[in-house]
């Protein structure tokens, strides 16, 4: 009977050692130990883990001493600050980039329930408007002390408001000339979009709407992650319009422009990615942008999603259908760089300094950064190996 | 060597074992061959039967509370009858002491099977007030986690297998709703006789699929006239009440039953936001109530039963379900969103013993449900727990970010045949064939003006049957038990792809069907058990298994909304091995019983289901994940003095994800790789006390004092990459230590009985999930009563 006793002890002391917890490094996750460079966060699981990194040259970042989010934490850089939106649970919270790393500043900004805030559009140090899609307003916020100064309500501009939608589904904002355009998606449920594509034109001075501007040759409006608008150097807006993602064939991807000093969509220009033949991808067609960065001159590298690569039925989690390319929306062309695709849970990009681009992507070279030299066009592979699919990473100007 | 007898020719010896004073049946009875271990057990209708060498032979019989009678029996036909009437003791058990040591005996067959098997006598828990799963919860190796109070939705966890991992039968039969509206603790705790929680091999009369987990309810079968009630008051205004009367017709063989049951709670607890979450302010998230989280339920179950034709039990029964559930939400105060459903369950049974041929018990089982759900979501807009904040804008208040008001039908058919033949006392063959038909037609007004058609006129179609094969087999006495289960697996279904929109190009409009796909696949798995009594009360098992469980109507069709169907999904698989000793004796170490039971198990899966965003704007359920769990649990009861009792069992394991790679071309090692899986607790034991006495306050009634604790150690939300106390609040859910106390009196020779516990004495903020408070202390209060014709039925209560 002892010798039965004490070989159960036994057995249960290996499991205890066995079962010991996962190595994770007990220290506090701030500060690190110097500048960072960018800061990133990679996808496990339900969770985002958030961390610096000092420079191109680290070789692999892991997610020890990283910062937890919930899975879909977007974004934004504004100086050395950085603020991290949690749309799954209404917060934004508020770092630092210092001189030993990241810190977190304060409590997080409590947002109204449902607010699913994605992006939010930094005007200075103090004011900012984050926009929140699940109820159909933007936000003016005080970046100093994080408290919401006025709640700019767009349900009047709701499509569908006879069937009860009161919500234009507002994602990305940009600010131009005192005025501050914001992108909708103007769904009719969760990424079914009535067609169009619709931006309500707000007033920053007096932070009241003044109009939306709609165009039928578009539809879903700049959201997140598919690539914000930017403002080339000639100061027109560009924004991109993703179609509903090659779900919904009668409606059309495509780049629209607001030139300079006009608040109305130009007539003239209007640049589908779906309409375009590609070469050397296959059928030769891609369907929406995904990520990109604007470089100047009209040139954009980004991701376009190749739907010939996906397999019949897709296989989501294998199939390799993000190709980076190059895009120049002046001539409306469009050339895939000789760059590995990633799968379509993957796929980040950032300038790093003023020649590299990182791609961050998941490839049978594994999950990290890649880099590629677009002045010299020269791609160098991997170059930094992450703990996770990479999810989003910006840069921090010097 | 062969013994000179085992080559004698053996001769069978059969007969009846009952109590000459009332000439009742004992079931449960040893009958052996004198001075040896080989004999059998009497069946619940006092019956045994077993192979003699042939001639003379000492035949003993003895039974608790009975003195031992021995008989000397001339076999020298083929078959010989041999009856006994057992003549109570100086000391005489009670009538229910009778009964109750006939289940015990039933209990005792099950646990030294070869599973990996805890049981649970329905008698230690009858008259608590504690609800099933609250029972469960505190046996080894198997975790409950809920998300809030009565009426929650529950996940179960058995060896780190959880959810629909696990499969759930009452009765043998497996306990299924589409929208899981039907959830265990809806079974009154006072019509358990057992609770069979099997953590390996799955028994082959259990028809339905799974990892090998099993948890079967058996409830009491009362063979009598009954009058039989339970009220139940608690906090939040929970009011639990059980209603059941039975007459029986000896001379036509007819029984007639009828059943009512009824539960609800406003489950309006306050919750302290700020404790899992600091970045909320004090004001007002230290104290919010939950003001969304009614539920309701109410059941009539009749029953018709004939005992007197060809079948020994042909039995129909008609249970009417109808629920309410509103869905509390913890974000934001939501005030409207909620299910309700009704279903309308048609039962017929089947039972004969010796069927065509001697030997050969018949059980066949026809179910036909008729399940109809609604979510209704329609609100305009949403509140903050500041009431100080207007109400946002919002197409309704579930996560789905659109207005829901379904009328989903489900359709199903289950038929279960079973065919037990026992060869030979030391052979038995089990042959359980389970078929599911099931149609899904859902409804929606708000989906189908999106999808541009009736979602309903494109019904998914689900075939699947279930086969099971098993031999047992007994060595003398019983000391060796052998198990072999084959399990044969088939799956036919029609998937409508209703996510899938097809361009018309005549008209510029959508194809009016969606493309649908035909899915047929079957697969083969097997089980194989030893049980060895190597030492007088105790015994060592080895076991192994592999097992599947076929994706489910929701898995394989989608909503056609935000979830795609998924027409080529795998059945998830798994293969488990558990090594158990048992020991179970009497008078040792000064106390009256010790029961020990130790579990070792190693669990591998594959090919596990979970839903992933497909791309940027779909869901998807795919074959994602593979794990590892290797752990053991260990529970002790200790029966001290006739009075005292105490038990402590606690389970150690160690869940870790085995996908090494992420994608198929094996690029780079998965940063999950050989973590631990999240939202299984991984450490936790329970620990209690009872004083239990008759007679003390009055002849032939009952008492007891009980106390509970439990204990579960932090475990993680989300992937633990982070150790940082700053940010352990976003995925930690924190350890927890509960006790419960409880008093229990019969009065009216036990046809009626009191309960008072208090729940969560110390209030402690417990969690199951992440972020999902569960109610504090609660002071519960029940009346039950109980009145069996037949004194042999135990009463209001039971030890």
């Amino acid at each position: 009977m002892n010798k039965i006793f004490y070989s159960f002890v036994f057995a249960c002391l290996i499991l205890l050692v066995a079962c010991d917890d996962d190595n994770e490094n007990n220290e506090d996750p701030t500060p690190q130990a110097e500048k960072v460079e960018f800061i990133h966060n990679v996808v496990v699981g339900d969770n985002t883990y958030l961390k610096g990194i000092k420079d191109i040259n680290v070789g692999s970042v892991d997610n020890a001493n990283s910062f937890t989010h919930s899975k879909t934490a977007n974004m934004v850089i504004q100086d050395d600050n950085f603020f991290v939106f949690e749309g799954e649970e209404d917060k934004i919270y508020k770092y630092l980039r210092t001189d030993e790393g990241i810190e977190r500043v304060g409590s997080a900004l409590i947002l109204p329930p449902k607010s699913k805030v994605t992006s939010m559009y930094c005007l200075n140090d103090s004011k900012a408007y984050a926009a929140l899609p699940g109820i159909g307003k933007v936000a003016v916020i005080n970046t100093q002390d994080m408290t919401i100064e006025k709640q700019i309500d767009l349900s009047s501009y709701a499509l569908g408001q006879e069937n009860g939608d009161n919500n234009p589904e507002p994602m990305v904002p940009i600010a131009r000339d005192g005025k501050l355009f914001v992108f909708l998606w103007q769904e009719i449920a969760a990424f079914y979009p009535n067609p169009g594509a619709h931006t309500v034109v707000i007033d920053m001075v007096t932070d009241t709407p003044e109009k939306m501007i709609s165009d039928t040759r578009g539809t879903m409006l700049c959201g997140m992650p598919a690539g914000e608008a930017f403002i080339d150097e000639k100061g027109d807006i560009y924004v991109y319009s993703q179609g509903g993602f090659g779900y919904f064939p009668q409606y059309s991807d495509g780049f629209l422009r607001i030139k300079k000093g006009e608040t109305d969509y130009d007539p003239d220009y209007f640049f589908s990615i779906k309409d375009k033949s590609i070469n050397e991808i296959t059928n030769n067609m891609a369907d929406y942008v995904n990520q990109y960065v604007y470089l100047g001159n009209g040139e954009i590298i980004g991701y376009i999603n190749v739907p010939g690569d996906a397999s019949n039925p897709p296989d989501f989690v294998n199939d390799r259908t993000m190709q980076p390319c190059k895009i120049n929306i002046y001539n409306q062309t469009i050339e895939k760089l000789d760059i590995p695709a990633s799968t379509g849970w993957s796929g980040c990009i950032t300038k790093a300094g003023s020649d590299n681009i990182l791609f961050g992507m998941v490839t049978p070279e594994g999950m990290g950064y890649y880099q590629y030299n677009h002045k010299t066009q020269n791609y160098l592979g991997k170059v930094i190996e992450t703990q996770g699919a990479p999810f989003r990473i910006f840069e921090f100007k010097e | 060597m062969l013994s000179f007898s085992a080559l004698k020719a053996q001769v069978t010896l059969k007969g009846r074992v009952i109590n000459p004073k009332n000439k009742e049946a004992l079931s449960g009875a040893n009958v052996f061959i004198d001075g040896t271990s080989k004999g059998v057990v009497t069946n619940h209708k006092g019956f045994y039967e077993f192979q003699v060498p042939k001639g003379k032979n000492k035949i003993t019989c003895s039974f608790i509370g009975f003195h031992t009678i021995s008989k000397v029996v001339d076999c020298t036909r083929a078959e010989t009858t041999l009856n006994f009437e057992l003549k109570e003791q100086n000391r005489e058990l009670t009538e229910v002491e009778v009964k109750a040591s006939s289940n015990k005996a039933i209990i005792r067959e099950i646990v030294q099977s070869p599973m990996s098997v805890t049981v649970i006598d329905g008698a230690t828990i009858r008259g608590r007030s504690s609800g099933l799963q609250e029972v469960l919860t505190r046996t080894s190796g198997i975790k409950i986690r809920q998300e809030g109070g009565l009426g929650s939705r529950t996940k179960i966890s058995v060896h780190g297998l959880e959810g629909k991992r696990v499969g759930v039968f009452i009765n043998g039969f497996p306990l299924n709703t589409p929208d899981g509206s039907f959830d265990i603790n809806e079974i009154p705790i006072d019509v358990i006789e057992r609770i069979e929680v099997y953590k390996g091999i799955v028994p082959a009369e259990y028809g339905g699929d799974g990892l090998g987990g099993a948890i079967n309810i058996e409830t009491r079968e009362v063979d009598c006239d009954l009058v039989a009630f339970t009220h139940e008051i608690s906090n939040f205004d929970t009011y639990r009440t059980f209603n059941a009367v039975r007459k029986k017709f000896d001379k036509p063989g007819i029984q007639l039953g009828l059943a009512l049951l009824y539960s609800r709670s406003d489950n309006d607890y306050s919750m302290d936001l700020t404790k899992f979450d600091p970045d909320l302010p004090k004001i007002p998230y230290s104290d919010v109530t939950r003001n969304n989280d009614f539920y309701s339920s109410r059941m009539i179950v009749g029953t018709v039963v004939f005992d007197k034709l060809w079948f020994d039990e042909i039995e129909f029964e008609v249970a009417a379900y109808k629920n309410r559930k509103e869905l509390q939400q913890i974000r934001f105060d939501s005030r409207s969103a909620h299910t309700y459903g009704t279903n309308l369950i048609n039962i017929f049974h089947l039972v004969k013993e010796d069927f065509l041929v001697k030997g050969l018990n018949f059980k066949s089982s026809m179910v036909v449900p008729i399940i109809n759900t609604h979510f209704v979501d329609t609100s305009r807009v949403i509140y903050s727990w500041d009431p100080n904040l207007p109400p946002s804008p919002q197409k309704g208040e579930s996560s789905d970010e659109e207005y829901n008001l379904t009328d989903d039908k489900q359709r199903e058919f289950l038929h279960r045949l079973n065919l037990q033949y026992t060869i030979s006392e030391k052979h038995r063959i089990n042959l359980n064939n389970q078929f599911g038909y099931s149609k899904y037609l859902p409804n929606d007004e708000f989906l189908g003006r999106l999808v541009d058609f009736e979602l309903k006129d494109f019904p998914s179609i689900s075939r699947t049957n279930i086969a099971g094969l098993a031999h047992e087999y007994f060595s003398e006495g019983r000391k060796l038990q052998n198990a072999f289960i084959l399990k044969s697996y088939y799956i036919n279904s029609k998937v409508y792809q209703s996510d899938v929109r097809l361009l018309n190009e005549e008209n510029n409009g959508f194809l009016q069907e969606p493309p649908n796909s035909n899915i047929k696949n079957h697969y083969w798995g097997f089980s194989e058990g030893l049980s060895y009594e190597f030492l007088p009360g105790i015994r060592a098992k080895l076991s192994y298994s592999s097992n599947y469980r076929l994706p489910d109507a929701r898995e394989l069709f989608g909503d056609g909304i935000t979830i795609r169907s998924a027409s080529d999904l795998k059945p998830e698989k798994s293969k488990n091995f558990n090594v158990g000793l048992l020991l179970d004796k009497e008078n040792l170490f000064n106390m009256k019983r010790i029961q020990f039971e130790a579990n070792g198990f190693y669990t591998s899966m594959e090919d596990l289901i979970r839903l992933e965003w497909a791309d940027f704007a779909k869901f998807q359920y795919m074959n994602l994940d593979e794990s590892v769990n290797q752990g053991i649990d260990a529970d002790l009861k200790v029966d001290f003095t006739d009075v005292w009792y105490g038990y402590f069992n606690a389970t150690l394991q160690n869940l870790r994800n085995t996908k090494k790679y992420e994608t198929e071309d094996k690029g780079q090692i998965s940063p999950k790789y050989n973590k631990r899986v999240p939202q299984i607790p991984w450490f936790y034991f329970n620990y209690g006390f009872e004083y239990h006495r008759a007679d003390w306050i009055g002849k032939g009634e009952l008492s007891r004092i009980y106390f509970d604790a439990s204990y579960v150690h932090d475990y993680s939300f989300a992937w633990k990459f982070d150790a940082s106390k700053a940010t352990e609040h976003l995925w930690k859910i924190p350890s927890y230590h509960t006790f419960n106390l409880g008093l229990q009196q019969s009065f009216l020779d036990n046809k009626l009985a009191l309960n008072f516990e208090v729940n969560n004495i110390t209030n402690q903020t417990v969690l199951n999930n992440f972020r999902l408070p569960l109610p504090g202390r609660t002071y519960r209060l029940k009346l039950i009563f109980n009145w069996f014709r037949d004194k042999s039925e135990q009463g209001a209560m039971g030890f």
